[in-house]
């Protein structure tokens, strides 16, 4: 309890000294709906982020699911005997009269289906796959990852985790999930209205020409720009934040290392996002004015564009993972009672990997790009891999002589090592330029992405929600149900996409509707794993809500955390702290320090070395 | 692999090639690299994986080991342990480094031999559409030879022969010859990809991109080349051909049917292969034939049919003279109609059909090959008799020739 | 407007009080002291400074791969721009700089009426800015309807063939159809890939006029809180501080534009 003088500390282990905790409802139901879509509080925010969020990982879920029942089967058109209205072989001639289906097509018969149609070709169908995963991708990127764990878990946690009442700028804030909601209803929008076709990179020339009488592509981009600035202004909060709102007492190499990784990200989207920004602008100029920057036809230049969506699109990976990172190095220490090994050298890293992030953009285009960019990219891809391998080893060395609970946070940790690593490893054969123009645009590059992104920034974003829904929500939650969804995710993940790897090495492209039969059995395999994944997450999903319903009520501190949050109530109150918070101990001190609101019987101090200051 | 079109080749490694990281190969390639770029590739490709798989392992068994070991004990505090080690974290920097340094590098050469062609290379033309691959051959022919993917176990878009089916065409190339491709797009970007050559390189709009390999020899188990009927081709010495086929996938994104945009390389040996393009030369063919050969190889066949079926675009039995309703009126399909059609697509839209057909320039389909166009659609409509009396010639057009 | 200015409204419930408004300014609640407001405030504007400078950067980069890729239709086009009237704004939106300056110093200060006056004249200065472009440069080029007043006229004058609005409009056959991309009809220009560099002319300075249009809404704003509130001085200045950085940002950024559009040769 060293954090807090003695004179506070029985008030905060006490009870009815608080003032509400910000989840007491204010008055009626209008009158609390009207409180939340006002509100300025951080935490509120970070619920209604979270709620957005987790909505719009169901819906690319749904889209994802699409996708692989759709590579099912593989697209035939068949000859087959056709069938008079009493059910008998229809015959002419005395041979039987034959009829084309195209079968293996799971989107073109719903579509067919739905519009009471037969299906004449095959293009339909090969139209609503190209529509879903262009679906699945931009919504997973620029609705689910990029805004998943900032957004949400760190808006709610920056504050608390400094000791502060808010971010720098609240109203901001709150503008910051307007504008976040308007961009997502702006997609989908362009959904509804028939869907975009063009894939989340919006590659020009093809995302200037298609479907050129329609909007949907204008709506889409317009989407994403929006969405950016949505982005760009919690970043710049953030990096506020983190200068001006320190408690008092907490120097930079005192903060929790989940606040390093999430000033690295915000650095990040301060920077890369407004060059999204101007490039989907002039996609749309491009569109609407044919202004033909980046139209070969008119004398612009497609690799231009490439260019420019990379410059922020690489960085932006490290926007999905560093959160994610941060994430963990908070988990393993407070699940395993231990101090972070090597604190500077996580820190530091995460900065690292946010500078180099600026440097490697080309190695998406060794395949349209001449020998030196590639070369130059290629070097600087293998320059990011080296931070990140240091964060590795750290959290690894972290668990020795720890005292390690098998907690649900602690064993999506620990999926996150396993996944992560085979995802960032995968990453090498792709930076190498021999391999990559074998690999690029093939399955291995999805299966590689999918680590990352899902491995590693989605499973963190479950562990993190773990971790911290005693305090945000102030109930338990079934550890036991917890850890089935958790491990039936990640058999299911590993059975949908480690498959992929030999698919993409074998040579399947990636955005294919269909497929030759070769691929068959492997992409039946990913399908099934796919489903796994839902049943997965629907078991998450109903922990979380019976939680809700029944939940035991939460300690301030679960887990035994030491970072200010644990020293708030669960669920904190209105202003969170009574009383500004001093910092006098480290984030990891757990060899010296008794977590708050713990009782030191509980938690027994090791005996120190006798020279340890 | 495509055992399903040639049936039982697999290759062999280069000599030498063999060694310890090519345990497990199998699993990741289908078939062996199809020259030695390709086999350096894989030999790269497999290296870093024992190298990965080796890190991965250490770092899992130390992972495991520690949560079993340290596992939470009530009562006992993790004891005392150092939270920091500068020598430790040094060396767990530098040896990836070391390993980082050696896969850029192995990448970086393997990759210059697969970007340069050497200059003694067969130079030819492929022209890439929505949704299809011509190759210009160095004597200006081009392929006209399609398949259609639907054998028992290669399925694609349909079964051999049936209406709707996606015919792709087979590229003939030359064995252990360097072939040197100068790529260009008509509309947006793809990407020509031979998994077995184990290299994609993009295709633009507007500007020209090369490829180059050299394929090996067809081995010895490889199958004979058979003529429709099931028959084995000979050469005029009567020797038997062994070939070996290889996809051409389009690795960018580029629309409907990405996914169907496939060719196939043939790999035969030189003489058959210059038999070959000099029997696709249009020299000294009457102009239906030439008609017909620009046909298949152009890539009209994927697009419009023959047989009076209904496919992407208008069928051209029966075109030929008939009524057109277009968006700009109904109109005659005389045979300016037909150039305005091919050279400005876009000029007059058929009813029902949307505005896709790719613009061909006078370099792809010259004059020769335009009248050759005209004489075959004739040949193959029922009105081409009573409309040639009707038919006005523009002044630097030469009347179609007459059907022999 | 948060990045600016922490409280929309910071004169509460005692208006009536006589007090200005700067003196009576609390900051937010989860502030410990005004000055760490302020400095935060002022570290966010920047920041946000910094987003701007690389969405043009962005724009800045296109410009120069389309120069070096078509170096005859930019020098082309820009012959048709005028330099002096390029010139001419950037004289204007160096003094409205100036005046933007002026005026903060003069709320620090406490001289409430210079203050405003010189916000009036920057908001005025940009208005001037935006006329001159619309009236002399957008409208002749896209139309061919030039200004009576306009000296580029008398080059025109044989094709002059007619006139609107008394003689204060006149149009010169031919001239216009400058527009970006798939607008451009003019006639008569001599590089096949013009239209390319009117799409960037127009993209650059369109969206160079919008910041523009921005920050004469910031300037209007600090404008009227200054004269119904008093809401600035010598404790309590962020806001105007902040649209300062702003107009100033506009101004650098035309700064940029003026040479790489007006002059290529
Ligand atoms: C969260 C997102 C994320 C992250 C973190 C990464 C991380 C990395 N990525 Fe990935 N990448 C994507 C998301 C991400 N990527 C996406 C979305 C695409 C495709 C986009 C599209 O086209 O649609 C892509 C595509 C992509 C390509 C282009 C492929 C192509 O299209 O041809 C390349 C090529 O270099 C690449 C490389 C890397 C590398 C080297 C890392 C490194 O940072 C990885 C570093 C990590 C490790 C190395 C593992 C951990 C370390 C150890 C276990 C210790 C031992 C290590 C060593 C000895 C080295 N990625
Ligand atoms: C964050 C990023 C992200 C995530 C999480 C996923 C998740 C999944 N992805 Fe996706 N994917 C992309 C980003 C992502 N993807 C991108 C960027 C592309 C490229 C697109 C392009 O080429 O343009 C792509 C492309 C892509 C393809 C390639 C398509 C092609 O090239 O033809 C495939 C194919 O299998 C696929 C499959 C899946 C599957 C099965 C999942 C599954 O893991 C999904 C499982 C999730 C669910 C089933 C939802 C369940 C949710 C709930 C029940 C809500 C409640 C949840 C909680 C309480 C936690 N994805
Ligand atoms: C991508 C598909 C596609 C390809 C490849 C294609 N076409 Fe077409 N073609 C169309 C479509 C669609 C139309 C109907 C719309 C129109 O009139 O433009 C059409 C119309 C035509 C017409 C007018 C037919 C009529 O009914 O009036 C002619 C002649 C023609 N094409 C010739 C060719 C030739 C010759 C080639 C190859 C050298 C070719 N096409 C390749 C799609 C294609
Ligand atoms: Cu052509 Cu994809
Ligand atoms: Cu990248």
């Amino acid at each position: 309890m060293t954090t807090l003088d003695n004179s506070r500390a029985h008030e905060l282990g006490g009870h009815g000294h608080h003032e509400g905790s910000y989840l007491t409802p204010k008055g009626g139901f209008w009158a609390t709906v009207w409180d939340w879509a006002t509100t300025v509080d951080h935490k509120k925010i970070g619920v209604m982020y979270l709620c957005a969020v987790l909505f719009m990982f169901f819906l690319g879920g749904m889209a994802a699911l699409a996708v692989r029942t759709e590579l099912l089967n593989p697209v035939r058109t068949e000859q087959v005997k056709a069938l008079g209205a009493d059910g008998k072989e229809l015959m002419e001639n005395g041979k039987p009269v034959m009829k084309t289906v195209i079968t293996g097509q799971w989107l073109g018969d719903m579509a067919a289906w739905w519009k009471g149609q037969e299906l004449t070709s095959i293009d339909q169908g090969n139209n609503w796959y190209n529509r879903a995963f262009t679906l699945h991708g931009a919504i997973m990127v620029f609705m689910v990852i990029i805004p998943s764990i900032p957004a949400s878990l760190g808006n709610f946690f920056i504050p608390l985790m400094l000791g502060a009442k808010d971010v720098a700028f609240p109203r901001l804030n709150l503008l910051s999930w307007y504008i976040y909601v308007t961009g997502s209803i702006f997609a989908v929008c362009s959904i509804l209205i028939g869907g975009v076709d063009t894939g989340w990179t919006f590659y020009t020339p093809y995302s200037t020409t298609t479907d050129a009488d329609h909007a949907n592509v204008v709506l889409m981009v317009l989407g994403a720009f929006i969405l950016g600035f949505s982005s760009i202004l919690t970043g710049l909060n953030f990096v506020v934040t983190v200068h001006k709102l320190r408690a008092p007492g907490m120097g930079w190499f005192d903060m929790p290392l989940f606040i390093w990784a999430m000033y690295s990200t915000s650095i990040i989207q301060v920077l890369a996002t407004p060059v999204i920004g101007i490039t989907l602008l002039l996609l749309c100029f491009e569109r609407i004015f044919r202004i033909g920057i980046f139209d070969p036809a008119l004398g612009g230049d497609p690799v231009l564009y490439q260019h420019f969506f990379w410059f922020y699109s690489h960085p932006v990976v490290y926007v999905m993972i560093l959160p994610a990172f941060g994430v963990i190095s908070e988990i393993i220490p407070v699940h395993s009672h231990k101090k972070i090994f090597g604190y500077r050298a996580v820190a530091f890293a995460s900065l690292g990997v946010a500078l180099v992030s600026f440097l490697v953009w080309g190695h998406h285009m060794f395949a349209s790009s001449g020998e030196l960019g590639a070369t130059v990219f290629s070097a600087l891809t293998f320059l990011v891999a080296i931070p990140t391998a240091v964060k590795v080893f750290n959290w690894i060395a972290t668990l020795y002589k720890g005292s390690i609970a098998l907690t649900t946070p602690m064993l999506y940790a620990l999926m996150f090592l396993f996944l992560f690593s085979i995802g960032g490893l995968t990453g090498l054969p792709l930076g190498a330029l021999a391999t990559d123009l074998h690999l690029h645009d093939s399955y291995f590059v999805v299966a590689h992405f999918h680590y990352v992104m899902m491995g590693g920034t989605i499973i963190t974003f479950v562990a993190g929600l773990h971790h911290w829904w005693p305090k945000m929500f102030g109930k338990m939650y079934n550890q036991f149900w917890a850890n089935v969804g958790a491990w039936i995710v990640f058999i299911g993940f590993n059975v949908t996409f480690f498959t992929q790897f030999f698919l993409g090495s074998q040579g399947m492209p990636r955005r294919y509707a269909s497929y030759v039969d070769e691929y068959h059995t492997l992409h039946v395999i990913s399908t099934f794993g796919s489903y796994l994944l839902f049943i997965g997450f629907m078991v998450h999903l109903l922990v979380f809500i019976h939680s809700l319903v029944a939940g035991r009520k939460a300690p301030a501190n679960p887990w035994g955390g030491l970072t200010l949050e644990w020293e708030a109530a669960s669920p904190p109150s209105e202003h969170n702290f009574d009383h500004e918070p001093i910092v006098t101990h480290g984030p990891y001190d757990y060899e010296t320090t008794v977590p708050p609101h713990w009782n030191a019987k509980d938690y027994p101090l090791p005996a120190l070395p006798a020279n340890h200051h | 692999m495509l055992n399903s079109l040639t049936s039982g080749w697999t290759g062999t490694l280069a000599d030498g090639a063999q060694g310890w990281w090519s345990y497990g190969w199998n699993w990741f390639f289908r078939n062996y690299g199809a020259n030695p770029n390709a086999v350096r590739t894989d030999r790269l490709y497999m290296e870093i994986f024992w190298i990965s798989v080796g890190w991965f392992v250490f770092l899992m068994a130390i992972m495991f080991y520690f949560v079993i070991k340290y596992r939470r004990r009530p009562g006992l505090p993790a004891p005392y342990s150092p939270s920091h080690n500068t020598p430790l974290e040094l060396v767990w920097t530098i040896i990836p480094c070391i390993f980082l340094v050696y896969i850029f590098l192995q990448g970086f050469h393997a990759y210059i031999d697969k970007l340069i062609a050497p200059g003694d290379s067969l130079k030819m033309t492929l022209t890439a559409m929505k949704w299809n691959w011509t190759v210009t051959y160095p004597n200006g022919a081009s392929s006209p030879e399609n398949t259609l993917i639907g054998s028992d176990s290669v399925n694609f878009g349909g079964q051999n022969g049936s209406p709707g089916s996606r015919p792709v065409p087979i590229f003939y190339m030359p064995a252990k010859v360097p072939v040197h491709f100068n790529m260009i797009s008509k509309d947006v970007m793809h990407s020509f990809w031979v998994p077995d050559f184990r290299v994609k390189f993009d295709v633009f709009p507007n500007r020209y991109t090369t490829y180059w390999f050299e394929a090996a020899e067809p081995d010895a188990n490889a199958p004979y080349l058979k003529d429709s009927n099931g028959k084995e081709i000979t050469t005029a010495q009567g020797k038997k051909i062994q070939y070996v086929d290889h996809f051409i996938f389009c690795a960018e994104y580029c629309g409907d049917q990405h996914s169907e945009m496939l060719g196939i390389i043939r790999i035969v040996p030189m003489d058959y292969y210059l038999a070959k393009i000099e029997e696709w030369n249009i020299e000294g063919k009457t102009p239906e034939e030439i008609g017909k050969l620009v046909y298949q190889s152009q890539g009209c066949a994927a697009c419009h049919t023959l047989d009076g079926s209904k496919g992407a675009a208008p069928t051209w039995k029966d075109l030929y003279m008939s009524q057109q309703p277009t968006n700009a009126g109904t109109v005659t399909a005389d045979d300016n109609y037909i150039r305005e059609s091919i050279y400005t697509p876009a000029a007059k839209i058929v009813d029902g059909y949307p505005s896709n057909m790719p613009v061909f320039t006078t370099a792809q389909i010259d004059e020769r090959r335009m009248q050759g166009l005209i004489a075959y659609m004739k040949s193959i409509s029922k009105y081409s008799q009573h409309g040639d009396a009707k038919t006005e010639m523009k002044s630097d057009a030469k009347p179609a020739p007459e059907k022999k | 407007m948060t990045t600016l200015d922490t409280r929309s409204n910071p004169i509460g419930a005692d208006v009536q009080s006589g007090e200005p408004g700067w003196k009576r300014y609390v900051p937010g609640h989860h502030w410990r002291t005004a000055d760490e407001e302020f400095d935060a405030c002022t570290l966010g504007f920047w920041l946000f400074l910094a987003t701007e400078v690389l969405l043009f950067a962005g724009l800045f980069c296109g410009y120069t791969i389309m120069r070096y890729k078509h170096p005859e239709a930019f020098v082309n086009g820009s012959s048709y721009l005028d330099w002096r009237w390029g010139a001419l704004n950037t004289v204007v939106l160096l003094i409205s700089s100036y005046t933007m300056a002026a005026a903060i110093r003069a709320f620090q200060l406490d001289r409430q009426k210079a203050g405003r006056l010189l916000l009036a004249i920057t908001f005025i200065c940009g208005l001037g800015f935006l006329v001159i472009k619309f009236t002399f440069e957008y409208t002749p080029k896209l139309s061919g309807w030039f200004i009576a007043i306009d000296p580029a006229l008398h080059h025109y004058a044989s094709l002059v063939d007619g006139e609107a609005l008394g003689g204060l409009f006149k149009h010169v056959a031919g001239y216009g159809g400058k527009a970006p991309g798939q607008f451009f009809s003019y006639a008569f220009s001599s590089d096949p890939w013009e239209p390319l560099w009117w799409s960037i002319y127009y993209c650059a300075t369109g969206i160079h006029a919008l910041h523009v249009i921005i920050g004469m809404t910031l300037i209007a704003w600090c404008y009227r809180r200054a004269v119904l509130y008093n809401a600035y001085g010598p404790s309590h200045y962020t806001m105007v501080e902040n649209t300062g950085l702003y107009w100033h940002l506009v101004d650098l950024i035309w700064i940029f534009l003026f040479p790489l559009l007006y002059l290529i040769h």
